[in-house]
């Protein structure tokens, strides 16, 4: 690593970046969990960890999206627009629908902070537009996809699936 | 000599030998254009995306993110400095694209890029996390030495042009791309429809990433279709594991390249995946011979001077 303080400066960061790389790949190893004490806030401060699952370890099996519902104060239940919801099968997409990504995120457990201000979005809208809510409640629907051989039966079942994502009260 | 030494010589030989300037700046200048395009089309979801009042306003990623979370995005409420704000996030990208200060614009271009990951993580892929890596590796480089305004500037001043510049950016991306197919095809082996072939299948049958639903939707009907998505699943995992191994040779490297480019057009024209279709054949350009990128530009030079 001989050669002018510029180059030496850079192979350091080189070795550095290569290091923390390394440690985020192997962040459940023991050696990589404590490299990432120090290379954590690197990754972090730049968003630049890795991680590459790319529908791995498989794909979803099924079409998802996201519906939601307030209920009023005479209690009644009102469905609601989410962000995104339903998709018709006859559409064309040219453009990547970045809201979309954030609909998808919010099937994840753990982002019930994304949810909770997404309801109390639902809940401003809905108040503005003249039906205040006491409560938005938002659930995840799957049209399961079918196995290849049950695809070529134009008669196959449409399996459904519902499952309750997260309850919110309204401010 | 000492075994120091000879590490030492191997190091410098392996990241600071010369390659032409005018891949690099090839290479900068498209980087640069993808960046404006990807930050222009944050526009059109704007106020989901960035509003204050929106769905996701700055305390979720506040709250949510690992510490450290920072955000210039994050202290505004105000739809017109918000809005200020995000096309201030432009100049860096559009200066790196034009290669005007072009180091200094990489580090600019990473931080307005990591600034709107740390206000909103949920609307970001893949692809957005490569496109801050692949804009870090030029950080490493006089990325600006040719096809700039740098490069412009130089000459109208009277100094020699630079004809190469070290290959640090090029192995950067190499490497970062190896670890990403290896990456993917380690997950993807743990994945009972990639061991069974059903992968693509389950893919492409979406909907919530499906292009063109009502194209696809009859042609997954087929048993035809089907066995070429059996087939591309094996071929898209073989490939993706053996990537770092195909690459080192060069003639499987043009075979790795090609598959590549079949993959994610394929990806591209039938999935809504973002940008990380394009930023991935992008960074194939590393593994193209300099020279030859050089030649082209050269002769993209003849051609718009005639």
């Amino acid at each position: 690593m001989s050669g002018t303080p510029a180059r030496r400066l850079i192979s350091a960061f080189l070795l550095f970046h290569l290091v923390a790389g390394g440690a985020s790949l192997f962040k459940k190893t023991a050696p990589g969990a404590a490299v990432r004490t120090v290379t954590a806030p690197y990754e972090r401060t730049f968003g630049i960890w890795q991680s590459w699952g790319m529908f791995g370890p498989s794909p979803p099996k099924g079409s998802s999206w996201m519906k939601a519902a307030g209920l009023t104060p005479d209690g009644r239940e009102l469905a609601l627009q989410p962000l995104v919801g339903e998709l018709s099968l006859d559409r064309v997409e040219i453009h990547y629908d970045r809201v979309r990504k954030i609909e998808r995120n919010m099937f994840d457990k753990k982002n019930h902070r994304l949810r909770e201000a997404t309801a109390q979005w639902l809940c401003r809208r809905s108040a503005e537009a003249g039906e205040p809510l006491v409560s938005v409640r938002m659930w995840k629907e799957q049209v399961r996809t079918p196995t290849p051989p049950q695809r070529q039966d134009p008669e196959h079942d449409v399996v459904r699936k519902v499952s309750s994502l997260q309850t919110v009260a309204c401010p | 000599m000492s075994a120091t030494a000879t590490i030492a010589q191997a190091w410098n030989r392996f990241w600071f030998a010369p390659v032409a300037a005018d891949a690099v700046g090839l290479m900068r200048a498209s980087l640069g254009l993808l960046l404006v395009v990807g930050h222009v089309y944050q526009f059109v979801n704007f106020d989901v995306i960035f509003g204050a009042d929106g769905p996701v306003p700055a305390w979720v990623a506040a709250r949510s993110l690992p510490a450290p979370t920072w955000s210039w995005y994050a202290l505004f409420d105000d739809r017109q400095a918000l809005l200020a704000v995000h096309l201030a996030g432009l100049i860096p990208h559009v200066l790196l694209m034009l290669g005007f200060k072009s180091r200094t614009m990489a580090f600019l271009s990473l931080l307005v890029q990591a600034a709107t990951y740390h206000r909103n993580p949920y609307f970001q892929h893949g692809g957005d996390r490569v496109m801050r890596l692949a804009t870090l590796s030029m950080i490493v480089v006089p990325c600006g030495a040719a096809l700039s305004v740098d490069a412009w500037l130089g000459a109208r001043k009277g100094l020699a042009a630079i004809t190469t510049v070290p290959a640090t950016m090029h192995r950067l991306v190499q490497i970062q791309w190896v670890v990403i197919y290896a990456h993917s095809g380690w997950v993807k082996s743990a994945g009972r429809t990639w061991e069974n072939g059903e992968a693509i299948y389950y893919a492409m049958s979406a909907g919530q990433y499906q292009r063109f639903p009502a194209v696809l939707e009859p042609l997954l009907q087929s048993g035809f279709v089907q066995d070429l998505m059996w087939l591309a699943t094996y071929i898209t995992v073989v490939w993706e594991a053996g990537f770092g191994l195909l690459v080192l040779w060069k003639p499987t490297r043009y075979l790795a390249v090609i598959v590549g480019v079949l993959v994610h057009g394929g990806i591209a024209l039938s999935l809504m995946v973002g940008a990380f279709s394009v930023i991935m054949i992008w960074g194939y350009l590393a593994f193209l011979p300099p020279d030859a990128l050089a030649k082209l530009v050269a002769r993209l030079r003849v051609s718009q001077s005639r």
